[in-house]
């Protein structure tokens, strides 16, 4: 089963998509990709979610994007994370490391 | 730190939109590709696989504009809107927008002329290097002898603005805590000449330190040096420094003006250099134009003895603050400092217990980063009250713009309604009504901050009295565009907040079914009415108070029984004759006037009256041992023979001064007053002899009427009166002239004299008894009137607020009206009804305002004369005004109430 965008929680989708570029640059469609096979095919990111906070992570200086050449020799907008959004990446990371150990261990039967 | 990147990539998105879409198509252009790419291989046949990709984008249209909504100042682009929608509604309520726009500037303006006044002389700092380390240092601590004449009394001063030369001396040599000293003294207003043209202009006399102290730059040639300010003058003879508005007055702004010659009442000087364009001095309101060394002072002035006896106080001394020293710590250390300064700078000769009180005296240490200022002293506390009246229009001001503001948005009730159900957030809808309130107080600020140099100019000329010319820098600053800001927000938040809160309140479905019911903001509306009226009292009365007391003051007598008499005080040492003939001028001139057809007596004096100059000297009464100090100490004024029948003080007992041939030196005349005091009667006066400093005895010849001279709400002072050649004559007498015919003809004939006696037309100033009692009442007329103006401005628009609220109500309960109408009521009864809460209202309002009155009750005690602040009469006017405002206001929606036809009302629904 696919979860859609709005089913994650708030936030979440920013701290995929800064994982997804953690090691590299990528462009939009792999970043896509990479949420979906990282997560096990679980996470599905709709293009109406992707692109607008792709946008919204540049603004915050999170993430800094340049034309560049594909795979394929096309042109492509590539997607890089920036120093800030390293640091945000680090602290949301364990953020979330916490919630789910605490999620788990409440829902875990006693 | 992201927020200002975001910032920056947002601005840029401004102008980059076309790129910032091209962009977006291309990237979304390449992501179908890669998609349709990955069904193919999966197997999709291509067709299939465009259609699967495109489905799967969704709307891309909507997802494309929310990321470029992303890009923009979604806020920015609809604040704009908003502003225009805002300017169409204003422009459509023309009346409204009137109103508001002349309550507003008229406001605003007058709250700026004030504050830029106060500003100007209070806070401005001095365009020196550092004028946070400027301090003035000044003496406190004083012998109970030290004695200063204030408001017609002998009183021990606190604290004296000057020391003497000695003190500073030793001061500069023992300090430890100041980066350097500098000494001033004896500054005014000097003739200068200037190629044969003679100019009044402001000198300062300081010492050589300074300009180096206050880290200033020529902006041509160069500035005073220690080097400049030797005793006796420099090998190649003394140097000024002249100010900017000099240099293009005298000099055209040429290069030329430096190593010209000048003259300074008559000393020679060479111009060596200009001073900054933006320094006017350290003594804000007085504008000084030319600057000499200190030592030059004794060529100026050879008998004033500032430098060589210790018991002158003429030095007003200023340090810098070395860097990182506090004021608390220079006053510390001043502290430790002042007995062996004292020490060294006493009289040899004093007795024990003087010479205890002497080294007793300590110095104070005060900030000067703003200058100091005489006029500060006493022109500031008018200020201070004007600010607070002006305040208390604009309080007004802006809560009947609230009040108008808060009925414009019930009107617009119905506009609003389709605004939310149309879906508008709540904040824009209240954005519109701060924006529009920002409009108007904009609007009303930028022609306030236009007109409120007409005011300023008006009240400057107002505290200015003959040669002391008011002139406070008053161009705008940091400082004042900060108050401008604070009004404006006040404003806009006073005016704006109410109705936006309450349209925000607005409920779409009942004022669509044009429900009418609501009392939305009517309380408020009704407290504001209370407080306009409160502060309407309170201004009424100060201004009532203020009017009466100016009333009392032009009328209170001076002793000077006649009106065609005219001061004339010419300039003659400048025009030539020598400090050696100037007794012999006065004395062939008092001759020759005399002899004028249209002069009836003539006289020479030193103090014109009511002019506010002042010489006090304690004397003793043989066999009178028994008269404290303060009671012997008199003011002591010196005139020629003719004087008293010339300014029309009557002789009540005894003779006239001989004339000053007579050569006679040890007589003089007492007013009635100080015979009274020291002999009884002024019939037992005559005869008796009077003991001056120095061993002098005067014998008594005469007593004459009480008079005023420094100031008429004082008491006349007791007087001693000596003839002008009883000692060495001074310079600048004044010739008091009694007259026929129009004062403007006799004033050229007798300065037709002056020129005949000293070669040249001498500078002469000429006063009268009533020039000279309007300059001395130059505070309190001003506040008179202008609390009297603001009083009726204020009056006028709280007025206008009950009846505009008036109005609403009865709009607002029409159905009430006409149902009560239907059912008996009779029109009268209505109306009492309606104006009866207008009185309630105003009630209120006046308990209010009396409450306040009474808290602010001290404020006016030194402005009023003859009249105390709780006088009944004058604040049951006020009421009986206020009460009458409140029923012309109430009358006619009262009347229009009662107008209610109920079939047509009832009918209406």
């Amino acid at each position: 089963m696919a979860l859609k965008e709005n089913e994650l929680l708030p936030g979440t989708l920013d701290l995929l998509i800064l994982i997804a570029v953690e090691t590299g640059p990528a462009h939009g469609y792999a970043i896509m990709e990479a949420i979906w096979s990282r997560s096990g095919e679980l996470f599905r990111v709709e293009e109406g979610a992707l692109y607008p906070a792709l946008h919204r992570l540049q603004l915050k200086g999170w993430l800094a994007a340049e034309w560049g050449a594909s795979e394929a020799n096309r042109k492509a907008k590539f997607y890089r994370i920036t120093a800030p959004g390293r640091k945000q990446l680090a602290g949301e990371r364990t953020r979330w490391r916490r919630l789910a150990l605490g999620m788990d261990r409440v829902l875990s039967p006693v | 730190m992201t927020w200002i990147a975001s910032l920056l990539a947002r601005l840029r998105g401004l102008w980059r939109r076309p790129r910032l879409d091209a962009e977006l198509d291309a990237e979304l252009a390449y992501h179908l590709e890669m998609k349709e790419r990955a069904l193919e291989r999966q197997g999709v046949p291509p067709r299939q696989a465009r259609l699967a990709s495109r489905h799967a984008l969704g709307n891309a249209t909507l997802w494309k504009e929310d990321t470029r909504e992303l890009w923009r100042f979604a806020y920015l682009e609809s604040l704009w809107s908003d502003l225009a929608y805002a300017v169409r509604m204003l422009r459509k309520d023309r009346l409204f927008t009137l109103a508001a726009l002349v309550t507003l500037t008229l406001g605003i303006g007058a709250n700026t002329a004030v504050f830029s006044l106060l500003n100007g002389l209070l806070w401005r700092p001095l365009p020196v290097g550092q004028p946070e380390q400027v301090v003035h240092l000044t003496v406190t601590h004083l012998p109970p002898t030290v004695r200063q004449w204030v408001n017609g009394r002998s009183v021990a001063p606190t604290e004296l603005r000057q020391m003497t030369y000695f003190m500073y001396n030793a001061l500069v040599k023992r300090q430890q805590v100041f980066a350097g000293m500098f000494a001033m003294g004896g500054g005014g207003s000097m003739e200068l000449d200037s190629k044969g043209t003679p100019y009044r202009v402001q000198t300062s006399i300081a010492s050589g330190a300074f300009f180096p102290v206050l880290q200033l730059r020529a902006q041509a040639g160069r500035l005073l040096t220690p080097d400049d300010d030797r005793v006796g003058g420099p090998p190649g003879g003394w140097n000024a420094v002249i100010s900017d508005n000099l240099w293009t007055k005298l000099f055209e702004r040429s290069p030329r003006a430096i190593g010209a010659g000048i003259s300074i009442e008559r000393v020679p000087f060479t111009v060596v250099g200009v001073a900054p364009a933006s320094f006017h001095g350290i003594n804000p309101g007085v504008d000084a134009e030319a600057w000499v060394p200190l030592m030059s002072l004794e060529a100026i002035y050879p008998n004033l003895r500032w430098r060589t006896d210790r018991g002158v106080y003429m030095t007003e001394a200023y340090a810098r603050l070395q860097p990182g020293v506090s004021i608390a710590q220079a006053r510390q250390s001043l502290t430790q400092l002042a007995p062996a300064v004292m020490e060294e700078s006493e009289a040899p000769s004093q007795r024990a217990q003087d010479k205890k009180f002497f080294e007793a005296m300590q110095f104070a240490v005060r900030p000067a980063a703003a200058g100091t200022s005489g006029l500060a002293v006493s022109f500031a506390p008018a200020l201070w009250i004007l600010l607070a009246v002006v305040a208390a229009v604009l309080l007004i001001a802006a809560t009947n713009l609230t009040s108008l503001f808060l009925a414009r948005s019930t009107a617009r009730g119905y506009e609003i309604a389709v605004r939310l159900s149309l879906g508008a957030p709540l904040a824009r809808i209240r954005r519109q009504f701060l924006l529009e309130s920002l409009l108007l107080a904009g609007a009303g600020a930028a022609a306030g901050l236009a007109g409120a140099k007409w005011l300023t100019a008006a009240l400057e000329a107002a505290v200015s009295s003959g040669e002391s010319v008011v002139r406070i820098d008053t161009s705008p600053d940091l400082r004042l565009f900060a108050f401008l800001a604070l009004i404006l927000v006040a404003v806009v938040v006073l005016a704006g907040l109410a109705p936006a809160l309450s349209a925000a309140r607005t409920a779409p479905h009942l004022v669509m079914r044009r429900f009418r019911g609501g009392s939305r903001g009517l309380g408020l509306r009704r407290g504001l009415i209370v407080l306009q009226t409160a502060l309407s009292l309170t201004l009424l009365g100060g201004a009532g108070l203020m009017l009466t007391s100016l009333r009392a003051l032009d009328s209170e007598p001076t002793g000077f029984h006649i009106a065609s008499s005219v001061f004339l005080a010419p300039d003659l040492f400048n025009a030539g004759i020598s400090r050696e003939r100037i007794p012999q001028a006065y004395q062939s001139l008092l001759e020759r006037v005399r002899q004028q057809p249209n002069i009836v007596s003539a006289a020479w004096t030193m103090n014109p009256p009511l002019s506010g100059g002042f010489y006090t000297m304690t004397v003793q009464i043989p066999g009178r041992g028994d008269l404290t100090r303060d009671e012997r100490n008199l003011f002591v004024h010196r005139v020629s023979e003719g004087y008293f029948s010339t300014v029309g003080i009557p002789l009540l007992a005894g003779t006239d001064l001989p004339p000053a041939a007579a050569g006679r030196r040890d007589l003089g005349l007492l007013s009635e007053q100080a015979a009274r005091r020291f002999f009884g009667s002024p019939q037992s006066a005559l005869g008796q002899r009077v003991r001056l400093i120095g061993n002098d005895f005067v014998e008594i010849i005469g007593v004459v009427g009480d008079a005023k001279y420094e100031n008429i709400r004082e008491p006349a002072p007791a007087t001693l009166y000596l003839p002008y050649w009883h000692d060495r004559i001074a310079p600048g007498m004044n010739l008091a002239v009694r007259y026929q015919g129009p004062m403007e003809a006799v004033v050229p004939e007798v300065e037709v004299l002056f020129q005949q006696e000293a070669g040249r037309l001498p500078y002469t100033q000429v006063r009268t008894l009533r020039g000279n009692i309007a300059d001395s009442l130059g505070s309190e007329r001003l506040l008179a009137w202008l609390l009297g103006a603001f009083a009726g401005f204020g009056l006028l628009i709280s007025a206008t607020g009950l009846a505009g609220l008036f109005f609403y109500l009865v709009e607002q309960r029409r159905k009430e009206l006409g149902i009560r109408l239907a059912l008996g009521s009779t029109p009268g009864r209505l109306r009492r009804q309606i104006e009866g809460q207008g009185l309630a209202l105003t009630a209120v309002g006046l308990v209010c305002g009396g409450l306040l009155s009474y808290v602010l009750r001290r404020a006016l005690n030194g402005y009023l004369f003859g009249i105390s602040a709780a006088d009944p009469r004058i604040w049951a006017v006020g009421v009986v005004t206020l009460v009458a405002a409140a029923l012309a206001a109430t009358a006619i929606p009262a009347w229009r109430a009662s107008r209610v036809d109920p079939v047509a009302m009832l009918r209406e629904d």
